[in-house]
C-alpha cells in the first residue's frame, strides 16, 4: 500500500513541481557525478578507479535523463515556476549543507585524499543505499507518468550496481582486517546523513519562524518607512554618477 | 592572468573566461541545462569556460561578478516599500531570498567555484554592458549607450569609452526604465516578458502606432533626453490585454486593420525608438563623438538599432552579439581584466565563444570531405529542402550565425510552413533573416556604411535594392505566419542580414557562394537549430533528435552528414524537381 504522507508530500501530482524537481535531480546528479570523477584523479587502486570512472559516468547520464524529460515537459507547455510554487519542489540542492556533502552525501571530491578512499567508499555505499530508497519511493509515487517512470527504472538498475561495488569494496577492506576502520565509516557517514535530516528540519522551521516574523515587522516597524518611500517623489531626468573611487577598490565593493 | 565573469542569480545565467586580456570562451548556462534563459547558478558554464583553458578553479586570479548586490538589495528594497501595503506578500519572500543567499554573494561565489573569497570581485551591471559594447568595438574612441533592467538603480546610461578607460557620463534611475516597459507590454499582450521581446517585436510589424499618445502618459520624455516610466498606467494606454497562448486579434479597426494587440506593440515599439533617440542626441551633445556603441537588452532588437543608426546623430553603430545579460559577464570579466593590468582586448570579429560540437562516440556515418559536404547542402537547398548546419563553436547570442542554423532556400515557396513544421513555431513577422556573403552585401540591400557592425551579428534591419527584391521573390511574397500572429497577409518589408566574412566562417562563406553561383543569388535564410521552445543544439545528438522529430531534410555535423527522411522518401515533392532529381540519383 503506498504510503499515504509520502504521496501527500509528493512533488508529482503538480507538473510545475514534476519539472522543477527533475531539474533539480538533474542538478545534483550531475555535481555527483563531476565530485567523483575528481575523486577518481586521486585513486591509486585500478579497480577501484574503474568503478569511480564508470559511476561518474553514470551520474551524468541520470542527470543528462532528468533534465531530457524536464525539457519535454516545458516543450509540452509547462510554464515556470511563479512565487511561492519553487519553494515546495524537493529541490536537493537546498538540503545541501552537512560538512560540505550534497543531498545525496556525496562530497566535494577534494575531500577524498583528506578522507582517504574507505571513508569516501564508505560514503558512498550510505548515500547510494538512501538514493535507491528516495527514488523507489519517488517511482511509487509518480501516478501514470510512464515516461518518468521508465527513467526511475533505468536509474535505479545503475544505483543498484552503486551498491553493490561499494559494498563489495568494504567486504573486502573487512576481510582484510580493517573490519573496525569500516565500521566507524559507515557510522560516520550515517550519522552525517540523520544530522543533515535534523539540520533540514531546523532550516524549514527557521524559514517558517522567519517569515512570521518578517510579516509582523511589516505591519508594525517597516510601516513608517512604507508610507514615506510611497510618498517620496521620484527624482527624474539625468543624475551625475556618484565621484570616481579608484578602480581597483571599486571592484572589491559589493555596493 | 585568468579573469572568470559572471551573471548569476537571475535568467541568463553565464559565465566567461579572459585570458590576458583576451575573451577565449563564453558559455550561457542554457545550453547545458537545456532551460531557455536558465537562471541556476552557471556550474556547468563555468565548468566549460575552465576546460577551454584547461585550468583548474585555484589558477583564476578573479572571479567577477556582473552586479553589485548591495546596491541591487537596496534598490529591491526601496521598490518593496513604495507599493506598501501592496507588497505585503512579496515583501517577505524578497526579504528572505536575500537576507538568506544573495546579500552574501562573496562567499556563495567562492563556494560554488571553489576560490578564495577575496578574488571574488564586483561590476556594477551598466559598466557591464557597456564594457561588452565598447571592448568588443573596433573604435579607440566611442559614445556608449546603455539600456536594460533596473539592477543597481539605473536604467539608461550614457558613456564615453576612450582606450581603456570607460567614463560614465548620466544615468536615468528607474524602477524599470525603458527594459522594463518592453517586458510588461510584452507580458500584457500574452508574452512572457524579457525573454520574448523578440516575438514582440516581430508582432509589432503587423501594427500601426495607433497608441502612441496614450503611451505619451506611460513613457515621458523630457526636453534633456531622458525619460521617467510610469509602468501603472500601462494597461489603460495598451488597451484589451491577451491571454497567454490565445490568437493575436486580428478585429482592430487599425488604419491597416492588423489588430490591436499589434496596435499596440507597435506603439510601444515606436516609443521606446523615440526615448532611445533623445538619450543617443544627449549623449551626442556631451561627447561629439561619430561612434556610438549601444549594449543592454534593447540592443537586441534589430528595429531600434536601425533607427538609432538612421535618425539618430552618430555616424557609425556598434552592437555587440549577446548584449544583455551573457554579454554583461563577459564585459565584467574584460573590465575587470583592464583594471588589474592586462591590455585591451582585439575588436570581436565573430561571435563563435561557446562549445565545440559535442559529436556522438558512436560514429554512424563515414566522414565526407568540405566540398562534398557543401554540395549536398546546396543541392538540397535548391531542391526547396531545409539544411541543418553545425559545426565549430557555437555562436553566443540568440541570433543563428553559420555555425548553428537551420537554412532555408529563400525563394522556395513554402520555406516559412516547412520552418515553422521543423522548430515548432515560426513567427518571423515581415522580414527575411538571412546570411550573405560580405561582398555581395551592398549590392542586395541597402546596408549604411555605419551599419556594418551589427550587421555582422544581425542585430540591423535594411531594406534590400529594388533588383534584389525582384530576384528574392517568393522570399517577400505576402504570407500569413505561423503561431498566434494571424494578422491579414503583408509583404515582408526588411531584411535582416548577416554578412560573413570569409575569413571570419571560411565554410559558410564558401556554402552561401556556392548556392548562388548555382542561383543567382548567395542568400540563405538562417535560423537557430533548435525548437522553438529550447535553447539552440549543443551536441550532435541534440541535432539528429531534431532532424528526428521534424522536418530537416540534411544535418552536416563537422564533418559528418545525415540525410533526413524527406529525402530518402520518394513521395517528397520539392520545389525544383531537376533539383530533386539530382538528390535522390545520389
Amino acid at each position: 500500500m503506498p504510503n499515504f504522507l509520502a504521496l501527500r508530500a509528493s512533488p508529482w501530482s503538480d507538473p510545475v513541481r514534476k519539472l522543477l524537481t527533475l531539474e533539480s535531480f538533474s542538478r545534483t546528479e550531475e555535481d555527483a557525478g563531476v565530485d567523483i570523477a575528481l575523486a577518481r584523479k586521486s585513486v591509486q587502486d585500478p579497480a577501484i578507479a574503474a568503478h569511480f570512472e564508470r559511476h561518474a559516468r553514470d551520474e551524468f547520464k541520470h542527470a543528462q535523463l532528468f533534465r531530457a524529460r524536464a525539457a519535454e515537459l516545458r516543450a509540452e507547455g509547462v510554464a515556470a515556476p511563479r512565487d511561492g510554487q519553487a519553494e515546495k519542489t524537493y529541490d536537493l540542492e537546498l538540503t545541501r549543507g552537512v560538512s560540505g556533502a550534497n543531498a545525496h552525501g556525496f562530497l566535494r571530491g577534494s575531500d577524498y585524499e583528506e578522507q582517504g578512499e574507505l571513508a569516501y567508499v564508505a560514503m558512498l555505499h550510505v548515500a547510494e543505499l538512501r538514493a535507491e530508497t528516495l527514488f523507489e519511493r519517488h517511482m511509487r509515487a509518480l501516478g501514470d507518468d510512464e515516461r518518468t517512470r521508465a527513467i526511475f527504472e533505468e536509474i535505479l538498475q545503475d544505483e543498484r550496481y552503486h551498491v553493490a561495488y561499494t559494498r563489495t569494496l568494504l567486504t573486502r577492506w573487512e576481510r582484510a582486517g580493517r573490519g573496525a576502520e569500516v565500521k566507524r565509516a559507515l557510522s560516520a557517514a550515517r550519522g552525517a546523513s540523520f544530522i543533515g535530516a535534523w539540520k533540514r528540519l531546523g532550516a524549514h522551521s527557521a524559514t517558517g519562524f522567519a517569515r512570521v516574523l518578517l510579516i509582523l515587522s511589516y505591519c508594525t516597524w517597516v510601516a513608517p518607512f512604507g508610507l514615506m518611500a510611497r510618498n517620496s517623489r521620484a527624482r527624474t531626468g539625468w543624475r551625475e554618477p556618484p565621484a570616481a573611487r579608484d578602480a581597483a577598490l571599486d571592484l572589491r565593493a559589493q555596493y | 592572468m585568468y579573469v572568470l565573469g559572471l551573471t548569476a542569480f537571475q535568467r541568463d545565467a553565464a559565465a566567461a573566461l579572459v585570458r590576458d586580456g583576451e575573451l577565449i570562451a563564453v558559455a550561457p548556462e542554457e545550453r547545458f541545462t537545456r532551460n531557455r534563459h536558465e537562471a541556476a547558478f552557471p556550474r556547468a558554464a563555468v565548468r566549460a569556460c575552465l576546460a577551454r583553458a584547461g585550468i583548474e578553479p585555484h589558477q583564476l586570479d578573479a572571479l567577477v561578478l556582473a552586479e553589485k548586490p548591495s546596491r541591487s538589495f537596496e534598490r529591491l528594497l526601496f521598490a518593496e516599500l513604495t507599493r506598501y501595503p501592496r507588497s505585503w506578500r512579496t515583501f517577505p519572500t524578497f526579504l528572505l531570498s536575500w537576507l538568506g543567499d544573495r546579500l552574501w554573494a562573496r562567499s556563495r561565489l567562492a563556494q560554488e567555484v571553489g576560490v578564495s573569497s577575496d578574488r571574488v570581485l564586483f561590476v556594477d551591471s551598466q559598466r557591464a554592458r557597456a564594457a561588452w559594447a565598447f571592448f568588443t568595438s573596433p573604435c579607440e574612441q566611442a559614445a556608449i549607450l546603455v539600456s536594460d533592467d533596473a539592477r543597481e538603480g539605473a536604467t539608461t546610461t550614457l558613456a564615453r569609452g576612450n582606450g581603456g578607460q570607460i567614463e560614465i557620463l548620466a544615468e536615468v534611475h528607474d524602477l524599470h526604465g525603458l527594459t522594463g516597459l518592453g517586458a510588461h507590454a510584452a507580458r500584457h499582450l500574452g508574452f512572457a516578458g524579457v525573454e520574448d521581446l523578440g516575438r514582440f517585436e516581430r508582432l509589432a510589424d503587423h501594427g500601426s502606432p495607433s497608441r502612441r499618445t496614450e503611451l505619451a502618459h506611460v513613457l515621458a520624455i523630457h526636453a534633456d533626453g531622458s525619460h521617467a516610466v510610469s509602468i501603472d498606467r500601462l494597461a489603460d494606454a495598451l488597451g484589451p490585454p491577451r491571454a497567454a497562448g490565445a490568437a493575436i486579434d486580428g478585429a482592430g479597426g487599425a488604419a491597416n486593420d492588423a489588430g490591436v494587440h499589434a496596435d499596440a506593440a507597435a506603439s510601444v515599439m515606436l516609443a521606446l525608438g523615440d526615448a532611445l533617440l533623445s538619450a543617443a542626441r544627449e549623449l551626442h551633445r556631451r561627447t561629439g563623438l561619430e561612434d556610438l556603441c549601444f549594449g543592454g537588452e534593447l540592443a537586441e532588437m534589430s528595429s531600434l538599432n536601425a533607427r538609432l543608426l538612421a535618425e539618430g546623430p552618430f555616424r557609425r553603430l556598434w552592437v555587440p552579439p549577446a548584449p544583455g545579460e551573457v554579454g554583461a559577464a563577459a564585459g565584467a570579466a574584460l573590465h575587470a581584466a583592464h583594471v588589474l593590468g592586462a591590455p585591451r582586448a582585439r575588436p570581436l570579429d565573430h561571435a563563435f565563444l561557446a562549445e565545440d560540437v559535442i559529436l556522438d562516440h558512436d560514429r554512424t556515418s563515414a566522414p565526407v570531405d568540405a566540398e562534398e559536404r557543401i554540395r549536398r547542402a546546396v543541392d538540397t537547398l535548391c531542391a526547396g529542402g531545409l539544411v541543418g548546419w553545425m559545426h565549430g563553436r557555437a555562436e553566443i547570442g540568440r541570433q543563428a550565425l553559420g555555425h548553428r542554423s537551420l537554412l532555408a532556400n529563400p525563394r522556395s515557396a513554402d520555406w516559412r510552413e516547412r520552418i515553422a513544421q521543423t522548430v515548432g513555431r515560426y513567427e518571423g513577422g515581415l522580414g527575411l533573416p538571412c546570411a550573405v556573403p560580405e561582398e555581395r552585401a551592398a549590392e542586395l540591400f541597402e546596408i549604411p556604411e555605419g551599419g556594418r557592425g551589427p550587421a555582422r551579428f544581425r542585430a540591423l534591419r535594411v531594406r534590400p535594392r529594388e533588383h534584389a527584391r525582384e530576384w528574392l521573390g517568393a522570399a517577400l511574397q505576402p504570407t500569413k505566419c505561423e503561431g498566434p500572429f494571424k494578422g491579414p497577409e503583408h509583404e515582408a518589408t526588411w531584411i535582416e542580414p548577416q554578412l560573413v566574412d570569409a575569413r571570419v566562417d571560411p565554410a559558410f562563406h564558401a556554402l552561401l557562394s556556392r548556392f548562388g553561383q548555382r542561383t543567382g543569388l548567395p542568400v540563405l535564410v538562417t535560423l537557430p537549430l533548435c525548437r522553438s521552445t529550447e535553447p539552440t543544439v549543443r551536441r550532435e545528438a541534440d541535432a539528429r533528435e531534431l532532424q528526428r522529430r521534424s522536418d530537416l531534410d540534411l544535418l552536416c555535423v563537422d564533418d559528418r552528414v545525415h540525410a533526413g527522411p524527406t529525402l530518402s522518401s520518394p513521395s517528397s515533392k520539392p520545389a525544383d524537381s531537376a533539383h530533386a532529381h539530382a538528390i535522390h540519383s545520389r
